[in-house]
């Protein structure tokens, strides 16, 4: 693993691939354009002018990777994640040309079943369409489009106020579109895979950046004489983080390269999610600890990744939930195939 | 129930006469509280359980008002400062006597005094009381003890956290009054506070914890500002104090000029002594076994054999820190020395509070981080981003371990820790006060 | 701690347990005794009795004991875990002798108490079937009338001490209720095989026993009050032995810690190794006032929590705590606490098999629940 701030893919054996100085350098732009671009189009402006459309077709996974590694590291709007999910659903989705959203399962579905409630990771048009998946008993049952307008929209009053979250409750009688079979099941089943590949990857992003900050102040911040990274307590909780945010990166890697069976690599997405959800647990207690009591007022930015973190797990399943999930796969006899060879 | 705060029946014992007069004491001046019978009834009342209070200023404000005027009752009566000198308005009794007065009040609804006892009564008093003049302590100890006064500690600064005596806060000497400059940080209390224990730096040439001297600051001196920190648990409990140019009377020093680390040592003393009351307050009791129990109920977990268990263990760990702190106080009323148990309970505390909230996130799954509008679901978040600072305020749980490995189980100091080296020439994080 | 007044009787006691154990059950004595048939020394079992009276210590006078309480036998039990003794004193004068008193058998007593007091009668309790959980009413031996007495049958696991003890208490269902049974070590047609355990110092058999004569002790149906009761005084008991344990292994990793050199420093003077001596000392505290409490109740002082509950909390966190302190002091000790002829991994061996007993921690856990009322 490259010790280079900037570097933080994993080479791939895909596709014609993306040479190492190229990855530096795309690198550093995105870190540039997440910190000037903070709402989204912004970011789509920017990324159009980048070219990134020609990146992802040479390396899809690196691509995405250092994507939203950089957008976790940025704190940046995570409203870029629809466009991955969306790029699997339109296919079984009738044409449009109004902009589209993607409405994520909230946690806790609403009581009345003729009702669709989820999050948007942003304001949206009302001439906005929804895409929401909507389950039946075994899973995924029909995949709705709906109209925003159709909807009530309240401000989420989430963990992270950095993050411009709307909770939507929507009858889903009111879809303009409903796709069900298993054409619709695989294509959200397939997205839901890319979305929690992204997921890591920005929860990877968050924690590096969390490292960065607690490292810089353990270097720089003396006591008894000396910095306080001296201290083994300290060195012990970075590298145990350093460990939790590396098999994180390597679980996403394994994901992408497991990721082209018909469920678009299922098993290993639910799999790097749960990881990096748990990592952004750990490693943001420790940058927390060691950053002492400057740490917990609002002067220090750590609180910010602390409550990104937070948010992002829970994106498609927080780790709590996958954690079970995973666990009555395997103990009802699913394929216990492992990510990564150790 | 056992592990409740009321003085037990053999601490209570020969005290009968006592207890009857704090009664009547309370009875005439207060109401009872209904009786907790430890049932938990879900949806009901607030459902805050912050850690660290949110209020806005007026109700902040009122909130102090209060507690000044509950201290003076308690003062003029005989009940302000039971353990301290008649002669300074206290009743010169012991701390088993200090103990059974709070068990009796905890029955009783009254305004919350932490803010004057936490520090000024508890700790600060306690310091005038040891090093202070007579004109000192006469001036000074029956204002705070009658809720006239409220003090806050000057401690620490940015660049001094657990290496407090690596502090830089200057005072020189100018005729009959010294000239303070710097910048306090982490003050809890100072909007409210009327005096104010300042640590400074009078010797740099001096080995650090050789050159300093303590001072009593008059928190409306000119030079004084106090300004709120805002903590990522919400609210502002702590302030930061600037020190700039403010004259401070040679009289108000405690103690000898370059001897101020002991007289800190008689405070941080204090500070250990203070910490304890596990299971009080709304944080203490959602994280008991029936609330987080109701809470699995109320959540549709109740049979989840693995919560079970993790309940069971904290449980366990919850009752048997009551034990010991029980213990401690059956050993202190027969005049046993403590021993470690009073950092062993502060770190206990600590990790049992941050396992309940943990805990609580386990069975609230989802519902901790998007509020769905459940009654007692998003407000654990308040909890939940507040238990990293019961493993850092009152010193770090890494400090308090390196305590315990040094003084009790007598491991040998970090090396390359100098103590004899002039604090000019130490090696310090260039952040904020005056070098 | 009990009241002053007593303290220094108690200090005396712990001295000459100490000094006795030391010379008669140091670790040479112990790791030869281990791997004898007998799994503990005979010799120095009549001496515990003849000498310090170590076995009549709780006893009845009526019995021959000295009718001493939980203050005397918890630091007995503290010095017989710190020096890992190999002995039938928790099955003998624990579980069986407090299942006789319980059983409010007259009889009985006076029939098996005196010799199990004077140290020349060891005893045991079977309980347990194949799963090892403690449960009355779901006992594996069954019990049959039959023309001259009663009769049992069935394989009960994990007994302790159960191939060598002269006497067994066997717990059996049988149409009354559990009832508790008397039974001969040399009984026709009992087998008792000798379990091979994790902890050596520990014996565990399991006993088949075909139409074995039993005589009843207490009331027939009555058993499981008196398995209740057996339960919280054992678990009180282990506890103070695992408290013991748990502090020698702290006292080993601080003194390792201060002693060995590395990078040219004592290991103790690195944060991690501070830290992990700092976490064990808070855990024998923790476990130390838990089994405090356990005593006191079980001692009858005022102002404790009610024995049950103390009981249960008592063996989840002494047992928690002893397998914490057992690993941390292997770890603390490096490459050499890894090594069989270091006594890390027996402290290790008993502090593990000790925290799986009576059901281990689903068991001690869910009782900690149970009897705070969840």
């Amino acid at each position: 693993m490259s010790t280079s701030p900037t570097t933080t893919a994993e080479p791939t054996d895909d596709g014609p691939g993306l040479d190492p100085a190229t990855v530096e350098l795309l690198t550093g732009s995105l870190r540039e354009l997440f910190a000037e671009s903070t709402d989204a189009s912004a970011v789509s402006a920017a990324l159009a002018e980048l070219g990134w459309t020609e990146v992802v077709a040479a390396d899809p996974a690196l691509a995405t990777t250092i994507l939203f590694t950089e957008q976790g590291r940025g704190l940046a709007d995570p409203r870029i994640l629809d466009d991955v999910l969306l790029d699997l659903l339109e296919p079984v989705l009738p044409a449009t040309r109004s902009p589209r959203a993607v409405l994520y399962p909230h946690p806790v579905p609403a009581e009345d079943a003729g009702t669709v409630r989820g999050v948007l990771l942003g304001a949206v048009g009302e001439d906005t369409e929804l895409v929401a998946p909507r389950f039946g008993a075994d899973g995924v049952g029909e995949l709705l489009v709906l109209p925003a307008a159709a909807g009530s929209s309240t401000d989420l009053t989430g963990f992270d106020p950095g993050a411009a979250l709307r909770l939507v409750e929507i009858p889903a009688a009111a879809a303009t579109a409903r796709r069900t079979g298993p054409a619709a099941a695989q294509a959200w089943t397939r997205a839901e895979a890319a979305g929690r590949r992204a997921l890591a990857s920005a929860i990877a992003g968050v924690c590096e950046a969390a490292l960065a900050q607690a490292n810089a102040h353990v270097t720089a911040r003396v006591q008894y004489g000396k910095p306080i990274g001296a201290f083994q307590a300290v060195r012990h909780r970075m590298s145990e983080s350093h460990v939790a945010v590396t098999a994180t990166r390597r679980t996403v890697a394994a994901a992408w390269a497991a990721g082209t069976d018909a469920t678009g690599g299922a098993w290993e997405a639910r799999i790097a999610k749960y990881r990096a959800g748990r990592a952004q647990a750990e490693v943001l207690r420790h940058t927390v600890q060691v950053l002492g009591a400057m740490g917990l007022t609002l002067e220090s930015d750590m609180h910010r990744f602390v409550t990104r973190g937070a948010l992002l797990d829970l994106l498609l399943g927080d780790h709590r939930s996958l954690g079970q999930e995973i666990g009555a796969d395997l103990l009802t006899g699913s394929d216990a195939r492992p990510v990564v060879e150790i | 129930m056992s592990t409740d705060n009321a003085p037990s029946a053999e601490v209570l014992d020969g005290m009968e006469d006592f207890v009857a007069e704090v009664r009547a004491f309370l009875e005439a001046h207060t109401t009872r509280l209904p009786v907790d019978d430890g049932a938990v009834e879900w949806g009901r009342g607030e459902d805050s359980i912050a850690y660290f209070p949110d209020d806005p200023p007026d109700v902040d404000e009122r909130k102090v008002t209060a507690a000044r005027e509950w201290q003076k009752t308690r003062y003029d009566n005989g009940f302000g400062w039971i353990t301290g000198p008649a002669e300074y308005g206290g009743r010169g009794l012991t701390s088993v006597h200090d103990m059974v007065y709070d068990g009796l009040e905890a029955e009783y609804d009254v305004p919350d005094t932490g803010v004057l006892s936490l520090i000024g009564l508890g700790m600060i008093g306690p310091t005038i009381l040891a090093h202070g003049t007579p004109e000192i302590k006469r001036r000074h100890l029956p204002a705070l003890y009658s809720g006239q006064s409220i003090a806050c500690q000057l401690f620490s600064e940015p660049a001094a956290g657990s290496d407090l005596a690596s502090l830089e806060t200057k005072a020189v000497r100018d005729g009959d009054e010294w000239v303070l400059t710097g910048q306090k940080v982490w003050t809890s209390v100072a909007r409210h506070a009327q005096l104010g224990m300042a640590l400074t730096r009078t010797d740099p040439d001096k080995p650090k914890h050789r050159g300093i001297t303590a001072f009593l600051v008059d928190m409306s001196a000119p030079g004084v500002d106090v300004r709120p920190l805002r903590q990522m648990s919400g609210g502002s409990e702590f302030n930061e104090v600037f020190l700039d140019d403010v004259r401070v009377p040679d009289d108000h020093r405690l103690g000898e000029v370059d001897g101020g680390w002991t007289v800190a040592l008689t405070t941080l003393m204090n500070e250990r002594a203070s910490v304890g009351g596990e299971g009080a307050g709304p944080a203490g009791k959602a994280v008991s076994v029936g609330f987080l129990a109701a809470l699995m109920r109320e959540f549709g977990q109740a049979d989840d054999a693995a919560l079970r268990r993790r309940l069971g263990e904290l449980h366990a760990d919850q009752a048997a820190t009551a034990y010991l702190n029980r213990q401690s106080v059956r050993r202190m009323r027969a005049g046993v020395q403590p021993g470690p148990e009073a950092s062993v309970s502060k770190l206990m505390y600590g990790q049992n509070l941050t396992r309940g909230a943990h805990f609580a996130a386990e069975v609230l799954g989802p519902r901790l981080a998007a509020d769905t509008g459940a009654w007692g679901a998003y407000s654990w978040n308040e909890l939940l981003l507040a238990t990293p600072a019961l493993r850092i305020l009152g010193g770090t749980e890494e400090i308090m371990k390196n305590i315990l490995a040094e003084r009790v189980l007598g491991l040998p100091k970090e090396p390359g820790i100098d103590t004899g080296t002039p604090f000019r020439e130490l090696r310090r994080s260039h952040q904020g006060g005056t070098p | 701690m009990s009241e002053t007044a007593g303290q220094s009787e108690l200090d005396d006691l712990r001295g000459s347990v100490r000094d006795f154990l030391s010379a008669k059950s140091g670790e040479e004595q112990v790791r030869r005794v281990m791997e004898s048939e007998t799994g503990y020394d005979e010799a120095v079992w009549a001496q515990m009795a003849d000498q310090l009276g170590l076995q009549q210590l709780v006893f009845p006078e009526e019995h021959g004991g000295y009718g001493f309480g939980f203050a005397e036998l918890s630091v007995v039990l503290q010095e017989m875990g710190r020096a890992l003794l190999p002995s039938p004193f928790l099955s003998s004068v624990v579980l069986a002798g407090s299942a006789l008193l319980a059983a409010d058998d007259a009889a009985a007593a006076a029939a098996h108490l005196p010799g199990i007091a004077s140290g020349k009668t060891t005893a045991t309790l079977a309980v347990a079937g194949e799963s090892g959980s403690w449960d009355p009413t779901a006992l594996p031996v069954v019990g049959t009338r039959a023309d001259d007495g009663w009769r049992l049958g069935g394989a009960t696991w994990f007994v302790l001490d159960g191939a060598t003890a002269d006497l067994l208490l066997v717990a059996a269902a049988t149409d009354a209720g559990p009832s508790l049974f008397a039974v001969s070590g040399t009984a026709a047609g009992l087998t008792r095989t000798a379990l091979r355990t994790l902890d050596p110092t520990r014996r565990q058999a399991r006993l088949d026993l075909d139409g074995v004569v039993g005589t009843p002790v207490g009331a027939l149906g009555g058993a499981a009050p008196v398995l209740d009761r057996v339960l919280d005084l054992a678990m009180t008991a282990l506890a103070a032995e695992q408290v013991g344990g748990a502090r020698a292994c702290l006292e080993a990793s601080a003194a390792y810690a201060r002693d060995r050199v590395q990078f040219g420093r004592p290991i103790g003077t690195f944060q991690a190794v501070k830290h992990k001596c700092a976490d064990m000392l808070v855990r024998v505290q923790l476990a130390d006032a838990a089994a405090q409490e356990a005593a006191d109740a079980a001692a009858g002082l005022p102002g404790r929590a009610p024995l049950a509950e103390a009981a249960a909390v008592a063996h989840a966190v002494c047992s928690e705590s002893y397998v914490f302190a057992a690993a941390e002091n292997i770890q603390v000790h490096g490459g050499i606490g890894f090594t069989w002829e270091h006594p890390a991994h027996l402290y290790f061996r008993r502090a593990k098999s000790s925290q799986l007993l009576f059901g281990g921690p689903a068991g001690y856990f869910g009782r900690v629940l149970d009897r705070a009322g969840v």
